[in-house]
């Protein structure tokens, strides 16, 4: 189990705001639910991740097709109030590459 | 044949030749040493214990040696070394602390070693047929807790390991002697004035150390294991009654996965073996303050909350579906037990 370093808030980048994201090998993940919140194990880095619903949900659509944050926030019919969603769903991706779960998609 | 069946001087010949070698649930030892006295000590604590004679069929899991030191220290303040296949892990002890070297050695041994297993920090004890487990940090009442049950006929396993073999998520028993820490031993002995104690060990690492034999029935039944059944983590404080706080399943997965030796080692059979154990054992956290209070407030707990038979599946590669009814997270309450 990792305790990553959190910062308050993610400062928008290109990267995080263009890139395409995948999840390199979703089918080896592990999951455990309990009620709101699910725990997940990665294999590919050997941690266990206390994961919410949003990351979830997000993990769940990027395995299905890559894409990146303003994609991402469409599937999820988060689209509506950007301005409420995209602060939160920056540093998600963030936190998300930080622990190897999800990378940029390279051509 | 059993330990307890060779003179000490037999113990001490083998000891000192070719070793002495004995089965301890799934582990076989083998002990070389000319520490004094050792022979006597393991003559009390390990009475109940198979012992292996040559021509030996089984490859020893540990080789230990406790030698002496060599040159001045061998007159001048004498010391006895830990040796497991040639590597020696820690600093020597006094000559005459050989058994306690011995005991956490030994652990060291097992936690470093036995990778087959997930091996988890805690208390082990079975009532019908299903695990007790009693994780918990040094100073929580644990090991104390473990003897008392032990000495009230709960099957000891271990107080110190459980040893979860992933996949069938069953425990192996590992019985030996329970290492007491300072009150404890007074404690356990005005618990139970006839429980058979080793000598103290004062002025150790973790200050007064004794020594409690297992139960012989628990020896004689350390090749059976068992699923767990519940978890409780203990807490002793001083003057306090039995109260229990129950916990979530993610909780006590944490608990487990927190108190594993080897979690990360394992990787996905560990997560797959706390998991299914987090989600079959219900979990409290238990404060108490008085064994005899705690020992009947686990029996009413052990006997009013039944766990089904058959173990939750492992956990699955895909995530849930939405579908999926959310796992229960509160365990039935338990009527009539102060919470």
């Amino acid at each position: 189990m990792n305790a990553q370093n959190r910062p308050a808030g993610i400062n928008a980048t290109p990267l995080l705001e263009n890139a395409t994201w995948c999840v390199p090998d979703y089918d080896a993940l592990l999951w455990e639910r309990y009620d709101e919140i699910y725990h997940l194990f990665n294999p590919g880095s050997g941690q266990t991740h206390i994961i919410n619903d949003p990351a979830y949900e997000a993990l769940k659509e990027l395995s299905k097709q890559p894409d990146n944050m303003t994609g991402l926030l469409v599937r999820l019919e988060l689209d509506q109030e950007p301005e409420k969603v995209t602060k939160h769903f920056r540093r998600l991706l963030w936190e998300l590459d930080q622990l190897g779960l999800i990378v940029p998609v390279t051509s | 044949m059993k330990i307890g069946e060779l003179s000490r001087q037999e113990i001490t010949a083998r000891l000192k030749g070719p070793g002495l070698r004995w089965r301890t649930g799934p582990f076989t030892i083998h002990l070389k040493t000319s520490a004094p006295n050792l022979a006597d000590h393991l003559r009390v604590l390990y009475q109940s214990h198979p012992l292996l004679n040559p021509p030996y069929d089984e490859v020893g899991d540990f080789h230990i040696h406790l030698s002496r030191g060599m040159g001045v220290r061998r007159w001048w303040r004498p010391k006895v070394y830990f040796k497991a296949d040639a590597p020696s892990p820690f600093s020597p002890f006094p000559l005459d602390h050989a058994l306690p070297l011995l005991e956490w050695g030994t652990n060291y041994c097992i936690a470093s070693r036995a990778h087959q297993y997930l091996i988890l920090h805690t208390g082990a004890v079975e009532r019908n047929g299903r695990v007790l487990l009693l994780p918990g940090l040094p100073g929580s009442g644990k090991s104390t807790l473990t003897a008392a049950l032990s000495l009230r006929g709960w099957r000891l396993f271990s107080d110190e390991f459980a040893l979860v073999r992933p996949g069938t998520g069953r425990i192996a028993p590992l019985v030996r002697p329970i290492a007491l820490k300072n009150e404890s031993i007074a404690a356990i002995r005005r618990f139970d004035s006839n429980a058979q104690l080793g000598p103290e060990f004062p002025n150790t690492r973790k200050g007064t150390v004794a020594h409690l034999r297992p139960p012989p029935a628990s020896v004689a039944a350390d090749q059976q294991p068992a699923p767990p059944g519940w978890i409780v983590c203990p807490s002793f404080e001083r003057g306090s009654s039995v109260t229990f706080e129950p916990l979530t399943q993610d909780q006590g997965f944490f608990q487990l996965a927190g108190n594993a030796f080897n979690y990360e080692v394992q990787g996905a059979r560990g997560f797959r073996a706390v998991a299914q154990m987090a989600h079959h054992c219900p979990t409290w956290k238990m404060t108490f303050g008085n064994l005899e209070e705690a020992i009947e407030a686990l029996e009413k707990l052990t006997d009013e909350v039944q766990v089904p038979m058959k173990p939750s599946p492992p956990a699955k590669a895909d995530p849930p579906s939405e579908t999926t009814p959310p796992p229960q997270t509160q365990h039935p309450p338990l009527t009539g037990i102060e919470r």
